[in-house]
């Protein structure tokens, strides 16, 4: 199989991630429940996690660094803590299902800016103009469907600016651009571990740039006699027993990104998709969603004439190549470029993708008309 | 030989104040805290047998003291004057 299927979960890990799960479920059990020899090694595990996201993703306190099970989890936590019935928030026009459908749960008064797909310029120019009636701005990083680089630097620079709390969707930047916590300002960012940070599928991040309200209540392994959740981080966020051996997995896939560098794998990423967009658009039948100002991640939407985008998908994990097609739990987003009818078929790729196998998912591609 | 309890709040409160320890030298236990000199319930606490005082400014310059400290006198925890809760 041809896994070009990364924005959804990375299925190719480096081996250092596998190891690491397997050894952690070898040695360490549960991290906070005690100091005997396999708890310590669990907390071990978890701390050192916290410290490695801390470094990577610029954060002075680990403590800041909280484990969730994915992203929508993540981002539940920081909308949960923020958001109350009617409260305005503007958020961008490609944002995901796990955005959305938190913030009408809430109850929020929802306003978009920025709906113009690959025009940085004008999304920012966008939130600029409404940001001054918003109580809140929520905002990817990078569009799950089209790879659209939103201008985060700029948003961030808004947001505080008019002093608007900003929660940012890292789920398709977090492990490919720059994230600085410190710089951005960020009241919450939300990410999942199991893309292109390499961790397994249920781990996520949340780092903190304020004290969270709880989602779930349980144990802590610490001031148990205290019926409310502590109030410290990261405890008061993670009720229950963490994910030991997914966090080790975690921390060896970060390790990964670390010492490849986030520019060596962008810049792989987009080599990639320069040479996915020079093979397809040759085909006539397909239309490409791509950006001549190279705003775009490694991520490509595309329609096909008279196909719609679920049976192309079909007919292409025939072939063994692993795309997807639909909506991509984005109907914002589609709404957006124009897509929603039909969806897209989406390929998205990382840095195991070799420029072998996606010349020959090509070749495959273009027998087919 | 000088010996300090330090209380923490919590098992990565007191693993984020162990590493710093470490990166300035100070070796220190992690242990549960005696259930006596916790007030709330499942505590942790660090341990120095070496060092004591300097251990405890570090932390306190962090800002990373946020319980009691005990010292051990005629093998007794006593709360030790460098109490900043």
């Amino acid at each position: 199989m041809m896994y070009l299927d990364n924005a959804a979960t990375s299925f190719i890990k480096p081996p250092s991630v596998y190891r690491a799960v397997q050894q952690a479920m070898l040695s360490a059990s549960n991290p906070g429940r005690g100091t005997h020899q396999s708890a310590r090694k669990a907390a071990d595990i978890v701390y050192d996690c916290r410290e490695a996201a801390a470094d990577l993703f610029h954060i002075d306190d680990p403590s800041h660094v909280v484990f969730t099970f994915n992203a929508t989890h993540a981002l539940n936590l920081a909308i949960r803590t923020l958001v109350r019935p009617g409260m305005r928030v503007l958020i961008s026009g490609f944002e995901h299902n796990a955005v959305t459908r938190p913030l009408n749960a809430m109850g929020a008064d929802i306003r978009f800016a920025g709906r113009s797909l690959f025009d940085s310029d004008g999304v920012l120019s966008d939130f600029k103009k409404k940001i001054n009636d918003a109580e809140l701005v929520v905002c990817t990083h990078v569009s799950n469907v089209f790879g659209f680089e939103l201008p985060l630097d700029g948003i961030a620079s808004l947001c505080r600016e008019h002093e608007v709390p900003l929660i940012v969707d890292a789920s398709q930047s977090a492990g490919i651009l720059d994230l600085n916590m410190n710089r951005l300002g960020a009241a919450f960012i939300a990410m999942p571990g199991h893309k292109a940070l390499f961790g397994p599928q249920g781990t996520g991040l949340l780092l903190c740039g304020r004290i969270g309200k709880p989602l779930l209540f349980g144990g802590t392994g610490s001031d148990s006699l205290n019926q409310d959740m502590p109030e410290s981080l990261p405890e008061r966020l993670e009720a229950g027993t963490l994910n030991v051996p997914g966090i080790a997995g975690l921390k060896a896939g970060m390790d990964y990104v670390r010492d490849r560098g986030l520019e060596n794998i962008h810049s792989y990423e987009k080599t990639l998709l320069q040479q996915l967009i020079d093979a397809l658009s040759a085909i006539p039948e397909l239309k490409l969603y791509c950006d001549s100002n190279h705003n775009q991640s490694g991520i490509l939407s595309f329609t096909v004439n008279g196909v719609d985008s679920e049976s192309f998908s079909e007919a292409l994990s025939e072939k063994g190549i692993a795309v997807r097609g639909g909506l991509h739990c984005a109907p914002l987003a589609h709404r957006s470029a124009g897509t929603v009818d039909g969806g897209t078929v989406r390929i998205s790729l990382s840095p195991f993708v070799t420029k072998e196998e996606l010349e020959k998912s090509c070749r495959i591609i273009r027998a087919m008309f | 030989m000088e010996k300090y309890l330090i209380m923490c709040r919590s098992m990565t409160h007191a693993q984020r104040s162990q590493r710093l320890l470490e990166r300035n030298g100070i070796m220190s236990s992690l242990i549960k805290a005696p259930v006596a000199l916790t007030r709330s319930g499942c505590g942790y606490a660090l341990i120095l047998r070496r060092h004591g005082r300097e251990g405890i400014r570090i932390l306190k310059d962090a800002e990373l003291l946020l319980g009691k400290v005990y010292e051990k006198v005629d093998d007794e925890w006593r709360e030790a004057a460098y109490d900043v809760s």
